[in-house]
């Protein structure tokens, strides 16, 4: 097709640049991204344009942001840390700008809109009232959530997962990952710029939920990108998936 | 390497060991860059705020991940800030409260010009010479898609171009610059 982004016997660091500058859609970008995690030599081409242009972002323009961001960040560390140590501690992630008046609605509406835009095949988003913008800001449950929604192209093999890496859970709904006798699912967080890291076997089918380590919750942050494989059923975690990639997409932050 | 580059160096490594004052400090330096990285992709003051603390969250959890070996801190930590800003885009859209114009109008009189220092200006200075060797509409393609953020059909329509001619124009020039770059 005269319309795509590279022909036969282009170099394939060229599609790499594209898929970092992040001008790739649709199948163009589905397909790169897929290569990513299929294809070392992509990847390292991934890497060299992600150092390369980010000098570009260098000769961005400065500007100050109001000195309320800051306390927001420290507020989100405290509540993690406190979160950590005794574990029962709701993350308050932007509750600073609530105290000095800022106008949470347009955020809100904003998580509201994409939480809306998942509900209908993501049965298990919370039910709060984070849509409610006119509520004050101080829902226990309004932690982040990561989202991903994965599905292969016959629509027979599916994952979507639900994060909450400040506390600590993954919840996983599987649909078709049916692996051959010796192997089994595994899943793989690919953070952004950076190697696949195994987070391990999965099941089959059906909901599953564990605990995710400090390290893991380092990986799974909005960005990175969720993928599946099968793997040979050892036990343990391998170094890095075999192709081919059953599912992959991005982890969305809700 | 300048005190300053330095000192950047010095608070990323404890950043990754886990000081909080250090945090502040990479904050201080570091922040007015990754703002500006933001409100050009976002263009709204209110949303680009609220990224930039994702971004220092981020940083918080990944100081350990970054490796000087590859290159600077602050070309990690505008990469870090750039994609956290495209994940927005692509999952919120672009807010239309900051214009091209208001952009480029904004005061920008808390900064000191000399941010300079915080770039390895060789890496910097090689790119910008390889870009200039691109044609107009290769170069120009390029740097509104990093920026700004634009995907090829946003650019295509931006430009009035058949979406073809933005691939090819992109593909070209990205072919353009990394045989510059690796020359």
């Amino acid at each position: 097709m005269g319309d795509d982004f590279m022909a036969q016997g282009d170099d394939p660091a060229v599609l790499a640049g594209a898929l970092v500058l992040g001008m790739l859609e649709g199948a163009e970008l589905t397909d790169a991204q897929r290569r990513r995690l299929e294809d070392a030599g992509f990847r390292n081409a991934c890497e060299w344009w992600e150092w390369r242009l980010g000098s570009m972002a260098e000769a961005a323009p400065s500007l100050t942001p109001s000195a309320d961001v800051w306390r927001a960040i420290e507020a989100r560390i405290d509540a993690m840390d406190a979160s950590e140590g005794g574990g029962a501690t709701p993350l308050q992630s932007r509750r600073v700008y609530d105290d000095v008046g800022w106008n949470l609605g347009k955020p809100l509406a904003l998580a509201g809109l994409a939480a809306a835009a998942v509900a209908a095949v993501f049965l298990f988003l919370p039910q709060s009232a984070d849509t409610d913008v006119g509520t004050p800001y101080v829902q226990a449950s309004s932690s982040p959530q990561l989202i991903a929604q994965l599905q292969d192209e016959t629509g027979a093999r599916k994952l979507a997962s639900r994060i909450d890496s400040d506390r600590r859970t993954m919840v996983l709904s599987i649909t078709g990952l049916e692996a051959e006798t010796g192997q089994a699912p595994e899943l793989w967080v690919i953070p952004e710029g950076g190697d696949p890291v195994s987070l391990g076997s999965i099941p089959e089918q059906g909901e599953f939920r564990r605990v995710i380590s400090e390290d893991e919750a380092q990986l799974l942050q909005g960005g990175a990108t969720i993928a599946v494989t099968f793997e040979e059923d050892t036990g343990v975690p391998h170094k890095a998936p075999t192709p081919p990639i059953l599912l992959a997409g991005p982890l969305d932050q809700v | 390497m300048s005190s300053e580059k330095e000192r950047l160096d010095a608070a990323m490594a404890q950043v990754a060991k886990g000081n909080r004052s250090a945090l502040a400090s990479v904050y201080e330096m570091t922040s007015a860059k990754l703002f500006g990285t933001i409100l050009r992709v976002v263009r709204s003051r209110e949303r680009a705020e609220d990224l930039l603390q994702d971004v220092y969250v981020k940083v918080w959890r990944r100081a350990g991940s970054f490796d000087r070996s590859k290159g600077a801190p602050i070309t990690w930590l505008c990469t870090v800030a750039r994609n956290t800003a495209l994940n927005d885009l692509r999952r919120a859209g672009r807010s239309e409260e900051i214009t091209d114009e208001a952009l480029q109008a904004i005061p920008d009189d808390t900064v000191s010009p000399a941010d300079d220092w915080l770039c390895d200006k060789e890496d910097s200075l090689a790119l910008k010479h390889c870009l200039d060797t691109l044609q107009p509409d290769h170069r120009s393609s390029i740097i509104n898609a990093y920026f700004e953020g634009y995907s090829q059909s946003e650019l295509a329509d931006r430009r009035s171009v058949p979406l073809g001619t933005m691939k090819s124009w992109i593909r070209r020039g990205l072919a353009g610059l990394k045989g510059c770059l690796d020359g």
